[in-house]
């Protein structure tokens, strides 16, 4: 060949697995792309395409590389290892460690630490802490906190690769550690996420953005822009849209349109869809798409947008006030004048971008009559009914299969993509694929509000809280999705899980031109405890107690009455600082020996506690969970709670198991899906394992009735499966049913329940006062840290962990959300920053890596609730919460000063201390 | 993905230069961590032409001159320079800066003359070759040039080379036998670049300063030398008193910017600290040295 010839197509021979394999492509063909769309080697995912995320890692040589950087030519004559080469007919060891250990949860960041940790378990075996962080840096999880992978990879040596599943027996499912039942596709990358199962001949789909925040727009000649680029299929705008062009996760608040008309409220809102050929759309120059834009002055400032002359983001919403919420509980102004010691103060928080590992990702194609969209989500129930809505179809004419999800955290509860594919499948009748791009992920979709607030809390001279009165801004952005959610659900919350008797909070959702602020893990609960929980310090600090002590001594007991009037029963938060009470003694030791024989750097120790009403504020959200009996003897469980990582999946089915009487190995999933798994509501509001998880007890009781019923048995009776078999056995008699021989249903099933369940709740009144949860769960943190003074980087060293979830189902996936969870509550604390326009990318916006999360312990408290399944209350929000405010109240214990304005960057801490001392 | 960019892989530094002085914007694909990068981001990032330098193997080992010059090709990885033994003493920071160059997976494909032909004023190997008094070794077609480092960064992301010539080596010349170095990268977390750095080689002789020779980087569109602040050095026993003057010297040179990093205040608090945290490990290093 001659060198001034260019390379055009040609065989790329390269060797996969082991296997020697020529594509013909372009030579700059990402070898992502090689892989995943050439050769459907779909287990090497594509989360960023810059090289920040590490989930598309691969062996190049038998070293790490990112495959989306790596271009097809560049692999050329070397071997390439993938997730899917790991497994040698069983899983490797490694594979089974991490199963094991927990250390998947959603799965989408698996395979790349997989390859990673192997090509250093290679070079060494039994590497250290230090050697795996090292290894494994780039590579980045959002669910795990990474403490779980950092083990999983450790002890990898210990492991054959049999795989042990600690599967219970019948009768102790409840409690049992198992391994997720959905757990071998997560490492072996078989698992399909959003982008994993696009259809060969799917059109590829195009969202042109605004990239202002606030604009007019005309579009021009769009059948000429069609017509002249081959491939281009055609362009969509809100004319096309059949049905109503507006959505939101709030029905009676819904704004959003699909498409905008005419005008954009915020940077990243959808103009345009374009659909064409992959390869035309890959290439594809936006900077030519017919579109005149005139920008008009827009605010990202809430403090702004409520200014009286301000210009209003939507009709009947004076002030940009979307929604406003309100607790008062007797008279807060007069015990606060009354109070011998009375603390004030103000923090201000960030918008928070959730950074799950997966963009949002799916396809959309017509079954008859039928659209089938599938893609990531939180809530396939609501993706349906709003997708219909846009596209004016019957709610049974859509039918959403969820896709694996690659984390969600709130965000995947609204739709994004989900109607806008469905959109070009209903026209074109061809299937649509689209997968957000990190930026278009980032700009599109929700965040946690920046809360602005300010809070006054008094206290007698024994240290008794009299009274609170907090005042709240949440920036809501254009649209709004969840905000009144927020403004709810904080009024409620931010006493903290001490008595409060005298309170008044408020809570507003403002609107502004910036990014949609929606639902992130707690709601805005998080924000509001850092202002209770600082100021609680402070309140110890002049009453000179001890801060444990102080919560000690107003922590809410059974029988109080919380903010809302609500008398309370198997209130945990005691028995969860009391867990923390030896560690905290001990913190508190270290942290002063350390602080009196160095300067430069300083030690702290700071706690913070958690409570959280699980379920829907004050409104129905009735989980409903089907089963059947098969003729073949299968106990089927259509479990419609969606597991993005969570583990609802086997948690769920843990509850049914011990509920029905079998062991739960007999359980086979199915769903979740809209036509074949009832409703089971949204997995948000930490509702699932309490809410889905009452409904398949309930299910399975009903289930087991009617086979004891039929069999003619006592209650007691014992089941048990065989191949076409239940066997009934009570005592020393033994009944077989012979399936077979029976009548089944339409699904075929010879016995079957539906139940549902909505748990009971009371209306807040219009001072807030009411029943708004029927379980909460409570929890505290203890964070022990290192200030560098002089450089203001905090650096942690622990935090320890006690939660009440009344009862841990599963002990392990209980350990994996407070591990996630603490890990998203140090990025809010110490690093998360997202700026619109800034940070719309991994490099600029970051989030922890592993080097970032310290050692956790956690302790599991079990208070039982008289309401929950088996006891059980809800967690996946509330391990979030106490971690930022103990982190704050950690580093004013070590240098002396409150950063006000969070996440407490190196800047505003060194800020802080040399204000302090100039 | 089909993408209208024409490839060439050329064999040797001469086609390669013949390639980039026929075809029109033809721009060099080193490791591709920052280059390829930017083409995922679309059409508007996507050069015309590429000559991939992955197959030319002359530019691609480190070698050590009689005189103890050390060259480096220009398609050398970080991750060879991070585990290269020719790099002690008065050269290390040229080894411990490529070791903390991102994350694992970018240091199998990034490449030392990718990283300074990008020019980013946040990297790590600019300041370093500041530091090492590096020369660039470049071939054009009109024949090899060699660029001091100090003239090859010119300013924010762009260096001194003619869009038809290639960079084919590093050179780094012999440090003093006693000559020690130190990198010292300060990022928001592990992998990230630098908010603020300081690459520093520094000969001491009974614990006074013979020579050293400073730069930041991150502080500015180029790397930040200032001679006047290692004059302020030079000879002293290097207290306190003199790394804080010399910090103020080389605050007076910087220009950082607000970021994402760190404010520009914040960056300039940084530099007299990091500075004096530098050279404590310049002279542990050269103490742990004399006990070996
Ligand atoms: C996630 C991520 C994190 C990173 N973090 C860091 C970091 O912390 N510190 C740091 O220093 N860097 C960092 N980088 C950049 C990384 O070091 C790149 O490897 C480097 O900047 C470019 O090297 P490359 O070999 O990949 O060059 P390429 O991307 O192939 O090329 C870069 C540029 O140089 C030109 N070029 C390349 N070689 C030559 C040559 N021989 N002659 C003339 N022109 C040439 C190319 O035309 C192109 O314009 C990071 C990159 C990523 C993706
Ligand atoms: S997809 Fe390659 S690093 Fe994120
Ligand atoms: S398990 Fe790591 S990102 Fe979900």
């Amino acid at each position: 060949m001659n060198a001034h010839d260019p390379i055009v197509g040609q065989a790329i021979t390269f060797e996969v697995n082991g296997e020697p394999v020529s594509v013909r492509a372009h030579p700059v063909t990402r070898l992502s792309s090689l892989l995943r769309d050439e050769l459907g080697l779909t287990g090497t995912k594509v989360g960023c395409d810059a090289g920040d995320c590490g989930a598309c890692t691969v062996l190049l040589d038998g070293e790490p590389a990112c495959a989306c950087l790596v271009p097809a030519a560049s692999a050329e004559g070397r071997s390439v290892r993938t997730v899917e080469g790991l497994a040698n007919g069983r899983l490797s060891a490694l594979q089974a460690s991490f199963l094991e250990h927990g250390a998947a949860q959603c799965g989408i960041c698996t395979p790349g630490l997989l390859v990673t940790a192997t090509a250093l378990l290679e070079k060494n075996a039994r590497p250290s802490e230090d050697a795996v962080k090292d290894a494994l840096g780039g590579v980045l999880c959002r669910c795990t906190g990474y403490r779980k992978i950092i083990a999983a990879v450790m002890e990898a040596w210990r492991h054959d690769g049999a795989l042990d599943r600690r599967l219970p027996e019948s009768g102790k499912a409840v409690g049992a550690a198992a391994v997720r039942l959905d757990g071998v596709p997560k490492v072996t990358g078989a698992e399909k996420f959003g982008a994993d199962g696009f259809p060969e001949n799917a059109l590829s789909v195009l969202v042109v953005r605004s990239p202002h925040y606030k604009a007019r727009f005309r579009l021009g000649d769009l059948d000429g822009f069609v017509q002249k680029r081959p491939g281009i299929v055609a362009v969509f705008t809100a004319a096309d849209i059949p049905g109503k062009n507006c959505f939101g996760a709030i029905p009676s608040f819904a704004d959003q349109p699909a498409l905008a008309e005419n005008s954009v409220r915020f940077r990243g809102e959808a103009v345009a869809l374009i659909a064409g050929e992959r390869t035309a759309i890959a290439s594809l120059d936006l900077a030519k798409f017919p579109i005149e834009w005139s920008e008009e002055p827009h605010t990202l400032d809430p403090c702004e947008a409520a200014k009286e002359d301000a210009a209003l983001l939507h009709d009947g919403r004076p002030g940009n006030v979307l929604t406003k919420g309100m607790v008062e509980r007797g008279d807060p102004d007069a015990a606060l004048k009354g109070a011998a010691h009375v603390v004030s103060g103000a923090i201000e928080t960030a918008y928070v971008e959730h950074a799950y590992i997966e963009p949002e990702a799916g396809f959309a194609h017509m079954d008859g009559d039928t659209l089938v969209v599938s893609a990531c989500t939180q809530a396939p129930h609501m993706d349906r009914d709003d997708t219909a809505l846009v596209l004016g179809l019957p709610v049974e004419k859509v039918r959403i299969v969820p896709a694996a999800t690659g984390g969600g955290f709130g965000s995947k509860i609204d739709v994004s993509l989900q109607p806008l594919i469905g959109l070009v499948a209903l026209k074109t009748g061809r299937p649509a694929a689209l997968a957000y791009t990190r930026q278009e992920s980032m700009m599109s979709t929700t965040k946690r509000h920046p809360a602005s607030m300010t809070a006054a809390i008094g206290a007698d001279t024994d240290g008794k809280v009299l009274g609170m009165v907090f005042s709240g801004d949440f920036n809501t952005g254009a649209y709004a999705s969840f905000g009144p959610t927020v403004a709810n659900r904080v009024p409620v919350h931010a006493s903290g899980p001490y008595l409060t008797p005298n309170y008044r909070a408020e809570g507003r959702a403002i609107h502004t031109n910036g990014p949609v602020s929606g639902a992130f893990r707690g709601f805005g609960v998080p924000q509001a405890t850092i202002i209770q929980e600082t100021l609680y310090d402070e309140l110890a600090g002049k009453l000179g107690m001890d801060r444990l002590a102080f919560r000690l001594k107003n922590a809410l007991t059974d029988g109080d009455e919380t903010v809302t009037g609500q008398r309370l029963e198997s209130v945990g938060i005691l028995a969860c600082l009391e867990a923390l009470q030896p560690h905290w003694t001990r913190a508190l030791a270290e942290a002063e020996a350390f602080n009196a024989a160095h300067e430069s750097r300083k030690r702290g120790v700071g706690v913070a506690s958690c409570w959280y009403g699980c379920g829907n504020t004050s409104i129905a959200n009735p989980s409903t969970i089907k089963a059947g009996i098969s003729r073949d003897g299968g106990a089927m469980l259509h479990q419609g709670a969606v597991d993005i990582g969570q583990g609802s999946n086997t948690v769920i089915a843990q509850i049914f198991a011990d509920a029905l009487g079998v062991p739960l190995a007999e359980i086979k999933l199915v769903g979740a899906d809209t036509a074949i798994t009832p409703d089971a509501g949204k997995t948000s509001a930490s509702r699932q394992t309490f809410i889905s998880g009452k409904a398949a007890e309930k299910a399975a009781k009903a289930l087991r009735e009617k086979i004891l019923r039929f069999a003619n048995v006592s209650p007691e009776a014992a089941l048990a499966f065989e191949p076409g078999v239940v066997v009934v056995r009570e005592d020393e008699a033994v009944r077989r049913i012979d399936l077979a021989s029976l009548p089944a249903d339409g699904e075929g099933y010879v016995f079957s329940a539906v139940e549902t369940y909505d748990p009971p709740t009371l209306p807040l009144d219009e001072k807030g006062q009411g029943k708004p949860y029927a379980v909460y769960g409570w929890g505290a943190q203890v964070a022990e840290l290192e200030v560098d003074m002089k450089l203001g980087t905090v650096k942690l060293i622990k935090i320890t962990a006690a939660h009440d979830v009344g009862r841990a189902i599963n002990p392990l996936l209980v350990e994996g959300q407070i591990e996630g969870g603490i890990a998203q509550g140090i990025g809010m604390a110490l690093m998360e920053e997202y700026i619109p326009g800034r940070t719309e990318n991994l490099h600029d916006y970051l989030i922890p890596t592993i080097g970032d999360v310290p050692p956790i312990e956690s302790i599991l408290v079990e208070v039982p609730d008289p309401e929950g399944p088996y006891g059980a209350k809800g967690l996946g929000e509330h391990v979030l919460i106490p971690t930022a405010p103990a982190i704050l109240n950690a580093i004013r214990h070590a240098t002396g000063v409150l950063v006000t304005k969070v996440p407490a960057t190196p800047t505003r801490v060194l800020a802080a201390i040399r204000e302090a001392r100039p | 993905m089909a993408e209208p960019v024409e490839f060439y892989e050329p064999r040797t530094i001469a086609e390669a230069v013949a390639v980039l002085a026929s075809v029109p914007d033809a721009c060099c694909l080193a490791g591709g961590q920052t280059l390829v990068a930017g083409m995922n981001m679309g059409p508007l990032f996507r050069p015309p032409a590429l000559v991939s330098l992955q197959r030319i193997d002359e530019l691609k080992g480190i070698t050590q001159r009689p005189d103890g010059t050390v060259v480096v090709g220009a398609m050398v990885t970080h991750r060879t320079v991070a585990q290269s033994e020719l790099f002690g003493g008065g050269l290390e920071v040229v080894r411990e800066a490529a070791g903390c160059i991102a994350h694992p997976a970018i240091r199998t494909m990034g490449t030392i003359g990718g990283s300074i032909c990008h020019a980013d004023p946040a990297a790590d190997y600019p300041a370093v070759l500041i530091a090492t008094d590096a020369t660039v070794v470049v071939t054009g077609p009109s024949g090899i040039r060699e660029i001091p480092a100090a003239e090859f960064f010119v300013d924010f992301m762009t260096t001194s080379i003619e869009p038809d010539e290639l960079v084919t080596a590093i050179t780094f010349p012999p440090a003093p036998a006693d000559a020690v170095s130190v990198y010292e990268k300060f990022t928001r977390a592990s992998g990230d670049f630098a908010t603020v750095s300081v690459a520093l080689a520094l000969s001491l002789r009974h614990g006074r300063c013979e020579s050293v020779r400073i730069a930041l980087g991150s502080c500015g569109p180029t790397p930040v030398r200032a001679a006047a602040a290692e004059q302020r050095l030079v000879q002293t026993s290097l207290d306190e008193s003199d790394v804080q003057d010399a910090g103020r010297i080389l605050c007076d040179a910087a220009a950082p910017m607000d970021d994402v990093r760190g404010t520009a205040d914040y960056k300039l608090m940084l530099i007299p600290r990091l500075l004096g945290r530098t050279i404590q490990r310049a002279q542990e290093r050269a103490v742990a040295w004399r006990v070996e």
